[in-house]
């Protein structure tokens, strides 16, 4: 399915991200995953070409959690945005040098899920905020999910919307 | 070819986009929400609707966020398909999530790009809304 894309990388990985995954790619990479309410945040520093993204299933971790020592911060979208933030720093890169673009976040059809995707949403902007990340696009909310497709060297994210 | 309408009030900011697009199609210019509507509603009853809207937030007589609630109602109106509708495009310096999320979640913008923006983002989102091909194909899932 993503053939077409890889087609136009040469020495290129790729790698399937589920729910509760993410990280910070120093190598070329082609990560794909597909979103419902889910959301992913890519970042993506110009001057390393390193990325980094995740797949965050529920908004915070405090509201599930009675610790964040030892849980997935990549299950929720503030501890998974703090984590690769951290991740940036600590390689010396700073706010300014990283695009952040934001994914998913569509309305859930079961019940217990309903207005998820926009709560994910909502943290994801409130954290990045907090983190002074500088955000490129959003691709949002809807009724529909999504497939991206992130090309960590580049930044470039593809996406398709499912059915619907 | 693509039909697009770029709303702007910065003339510099509608040539900037045109230089990117024309290449896909025609482009007509609003300057403000109010002129973004009319020319929306005359193409919707000529047949020749638009295929994507380029929209600011910030314009003086009504701003982005009314122009697209308004042309949303109109082609609910007209009876217009879901799967006819022009792909709305917020392009936007406001970088408050407050209106990101107006947009894309109480309006139905499907994308939203904060100024300044480069061309690879503008046609990295009309590529994603399948107006130009999408490398992705069909997905099974």
């Amino acid at each position: 399915m993503i053939q077409k894309i890889l087609d136009n990388y040469t020495d290129i990985k790729t790698k399937h991200l589920t729910i509760g995954e993410g990280g910070v790619f120093t190598k070329p990479t082609a990560v794909h995953t597909v979103l419902g309410s889910c959301v992913a945040v890519t970042f993506f520093c110009r001057k390393t070409q390193i990325g980094a993204i995740f797949h965050a299933l529920l908004p915070k971790w405090s509201d599930h959690e009675k610790d964040e020592f030892g849980i997935n911060h990549y299950k929720y979208v503030d501890s998974a945005i703090n984590t690769l933030c951290n991740r940036f720093r600590q390689k010396g890169l700073t706010e300014g040098d990283i695009e952040c673009k934001i994914f998913g976040g569509a309305n859930a059809m079961v019940e217990e899920n309903i207005g998820m995707g926009k709560k994910n949403v909502e943290t994801a902007f409130e954290t990045l905020t907090e983190q002074k990340m500088k955000i490129t696009a959003t691709d949002v909310g809807g009724k529909v999910g999504r497939k991206i497709v992130f090309i960590t060297s580049t930044g470039e994210v593809y996406a398709k919307r499912l059915g619907g | 070819m693509l039909k697009i309408l770029i709303v702007d009030d910065s003339r510099s900011a509608r040539a900037l986009i045109e230089s990117h697009l024309e290449k896909y199609g025609p482009c007509d210019h609003a300057a403000d929400g109010i002129e973004a509507v009319d020319l929306f509603k005359s193409a919707l009853e000529d047949d020749t609707g638009y295929d994507v809207v380029l929209m600011d937030i910030e314009m003086p007589e009504m701003d982005g966020h009314d122009a697209v609630k308004k042309i949303v109602e109109i082609q609910e109106d007209m009876g217009v398909p879901y799967d006819k509708r022009p792909k709305i495009v917020m392009v936007s310096s406001r970088k408050d999530p407050r209106d990101i999320m107006k947009a894309q979640f109480e309006h139905g913008a499907d994308m939203y790009i904060t100024k300044p923006f480069t061309e690879k983002t503008l046609i990295e989102a009309l590529v994603n809304l399948d107006l130009l091909d999408n490398p992705i194909g069909e997905p099974q899932e």
